[in-house]
């Protein structure tokens, strides 16, 4: 018995079963083949046609189909940004935690480094500028993507609830949900759409951040000018919120972020999407299937591929960066817990 | 025979008769000869109590080694080498401030015939230096000088600062050693809890500076950026704050912070410089940040570090069964 052109389509990860369900639903009734219907739905090539017939008639042992097909998750503006937000980050936090920890020889050696803590806090407010330059971009966006751009369907309350939306919906409680049953082997792992929960969760943790740690920067920045209509105590508050949420950004970012775009044992050791904003078609569909669904049902799959793919010198550029960037939080990281560690003595 | 000479003839007789005369054996000259001719200088019963009594003149007077030539005018008594047995004290002098403005042991010490062993007196030492730093003077008024004249050895008296001999320049305002010492020296004690204790002084000072920004950057190695102890409550004239006088009274204070902080007002200058945020009675502001800043940090890492250690789990366990499943 032949084996059928969509299970083998399915097996070897060319499209994913839903889709599969819905080719069959449009296929009833209209007389064309599975083959035709999957490449008008714009969610096979012809290749992967040809390729699958082959493993039909046994002349092919499996799909030799690379699942690779690129499709595009962030445009550059979006990369350019993230790019912008790690090279503050870090300029903040290495001139940051030396004077959290200046009772830590790690601290005083890395003030050296910089020619005295004058330089570094030139360095620090200069990486604070870049800070409320791409939180300003971020807030931008959001009022493009609420009131401005044509391609998303609905209203800006619709829009800001939907699925294209970074902010949390209901679907993030059923999505938490699952995955706890997930990792208690009592369930599937819930099927995402554009955003995860914990995508969300960075985004929003680093802008809610902003008016915390930019606020109280802001006022231990400019002390004799707050000082004309604030108490002067407001600068303990200021340093207490200042230096804890640094504390708190810094630790979260890298652990539970580096976890998530590096550790995860399907990303590591890196999860490059977000310097070339490329998606494979296997990625979109295995981690994206709500909203490879919807694209499909909207009929716009097709606008999202990526003709040409970013070349070797950008990859190894910037995976390079990325590396760099990475260890050097990791680095700091164990700084921070070296000085944990000796302050328990 | 001339009757110059017939008295020098008599005098050689009789001293070189009489027991003490033990130059020409080889041997030191005994005091008492030289009380002979100098009893007028001081007080033999103050010299006999006084620190240096065990000693015969020759001791520190070396230079007197023939008794007649000295009496003859030939050996003059130069300046005493005190090194010779005070060589730690010479050598911390030698590299003090003191010797570069030409300040010698005698010019301090002028009681070396009557010097008694000053007990740890600190009252003794104000004395001394006040002498030619009058300007300081108004040390006595401080919180210290009064202490340190009513005879407690705790508080600080200007040997504890600036060293008995090992004194170093300190007046130039803005380079490291200079900047350095204006917080470093006050440290020793006042990091001391039990003397703080004892004394009822604020004992989290140190502690509470070291946690500010200010201690942070001082602890860094830059104390030429930022406050330090005496910047506020000088270095001569630390009074309490109720004190209308003191550099803190908050009469005075705005001026005090307008040193560095130009265009300080009267609310800026509420600022806690040694708050303490683990005080919730004093500090009940900073108390509560604190507070509530820890609580989210802890349930933030709680939540997600756990959601993390699972993932990191169940997706090892997925990654190996599609590894396995991949034909």
């Amino acid at each position: 018995m032949k084996k059928k052109i969509g299970r083998i389509l399915v097996n070897g990860g060319v499209i994913n079963r839903f889709t599969l369900n819905r080719a069959l639903e449009r296929q009833k009734g209209s007389g064309k083949l599975l083959g035709e219907v999957l490449k008008e739905m714009g969610v096979v090539t012809q290749e992967e046609v040809i390729q699958a017939l082959a493993v039909q008639n046994g002349k092919l042992q499996s799909l030799l189909v690379e699942q690779s097909r690129q499709y595009r998750r962030f445009k550059m503006r979006h990369i350019l940004l993230h790019l912008l937000v790690i090279t503050s980050f870090l300029g903040l936090s290495l001139t940051g935690l030396p004077l959290r920890f200046s009772d830590q020889l790690w601290a005083q050696m890395m003030m050296n480094v910089y020619g005295g803590v004058a330089n570094a806090g030139y360095i620090h407010r200069f990486c604070a500028v870049l800070t409320f330059i791409y939180f300003f971009s971020a807030l931008g966006m959001c009022f493009h993507f609420l009131f401005i751009r044509k391609d998303i369907p609905g209203n800006a309350l619709q829009r800001l609830f939907g699925p294209e939306s970074l902010c949390p919906n209901l679907k993030d409680v059923h999505d938490v949900v699952g995955m706890v049953k997930w990792f208690i082997f009592k369930g599937e792992k819930p099927v995402f759409d554009r955003w995860t929960y914990w995508e969300k969760f960075d985004f929003f943790a680093v802008f809610w951040g902003m008016f915390a740690i930019g606020g109280s920067g802001l006022l231990l920045w400019f002390p004799e000018v707050f000082g004309q209509f604030l108490p002067g105590w407001s600068f303990n508050v200021a340093t207490i919120i200042h230096s804890d949420e640094a504390l708190l950004a810094t630790g979260f970012i890298f652990t539970v972020h580096f976890f998530n775009t590096h550790g995860r044992p399907e990303k590591f050791p890196m999860d490059f999407v977000i310097f070339n904003g490329q998606l494979s078609k296997y990625e979109f569909m295995e981690e994206r299937g709500e909203q490879w669904q919807r694209y499909e049902q909207q009929g716009i799959l097709k606008e999202y591929e990526v003709h040409r793919p970013t070349g070797a010198l950008y990859d190894f550029l910037f995976k390079g960066f990325g590396f760099l960037a990475l260890l050097t939080g990791l680095g700091l990281l164990l700084l921070m817990i070296l000085a944990f560690i000796s302050s328990m003595h | 025979m001339s009757i110059p000479r017939l008295s020098l003839l008599i005098l050689f007789l009789i001293v070189s008769l009489s027991h003490t005369v033990s130059a020409e054996q080889g041997m030191a000259i005994d005091p008492a000869t030289c009380l002979g001719c100098h009893s007028d200088r001081f007080s033999i019963k103050e010299f006999a109590a006084s620190v240096h009594g065990k000693n015969a003149c020759t001791s520190c007077h070396t230079d007197i080694t023939d008794l007649i030539r000295h009496m003859k005018g030939e050996i003059k008594v130069q300046k005493v080498q005190c090194e010779r047995c005070h060589k730690r004290e010479n050598a911390e002098h030698y590299a003090s401030v003191h010797i570069a403005k030409g300040v010698r042991c005698a010019d301090c010490h002028t009681d070396v015939h009557s010097h008694t062993y000053w007990r740890k007196d600190k009252r003794i030492v104000v004395a001394m230096c006040i002498q030619c730093h009058d300007k300081e003077a108004v040390y006595r008024k401080s919180v210290h000088g009064k202490a340190v004249v009513a005879g407690n050895s705790d508080s600080a008296a200007c040997h504890d600062c600036h060293n008995l001999h090992d004194i170093k320049p300190v007046g130039g305002k803005d380079d490291h050693a200079s900047r350095e010492f204006h917080t470093k020296v006050c440290l020793k004690c006042h990091s001391d809890a039990e003397m703080m204790k004892r004394n009822k002084v604020f004992n989290v000072a140190v502690k509470t500076y070291m946690e500010s920004y200010h201690g942070k950057n001082y602890r860094l190695g830059f104390p030429e950026r930022v406050a330090g102890c005496s910047d506020c409550h000088t270095a001569h004239s630390v009074l309490p704050r109720n004190d209308p006088a003191s550099s803190i009274n908050s009469a005075n204070v705005i001026k005090t912070c307008s040193k560095c902080h130009a265009g300080a007002t009267a609310s800026f200058t509420k600022f806690y410089a040694h708050g303490e945020p683990t005080d919730r009675h004093n500090y009940p502001i900073l108390f509560y940040t604190f507070v509530s800043m820890t609580a989210l940090l802890v349930s933030v890492f709680a939540v997600f570090w756990l959601h993390t250690l699972f993932w990191m789990f169940r997706g090892f366990v997925e990654n190996r069964h599609k590894k396995h499943m991949h034909l």
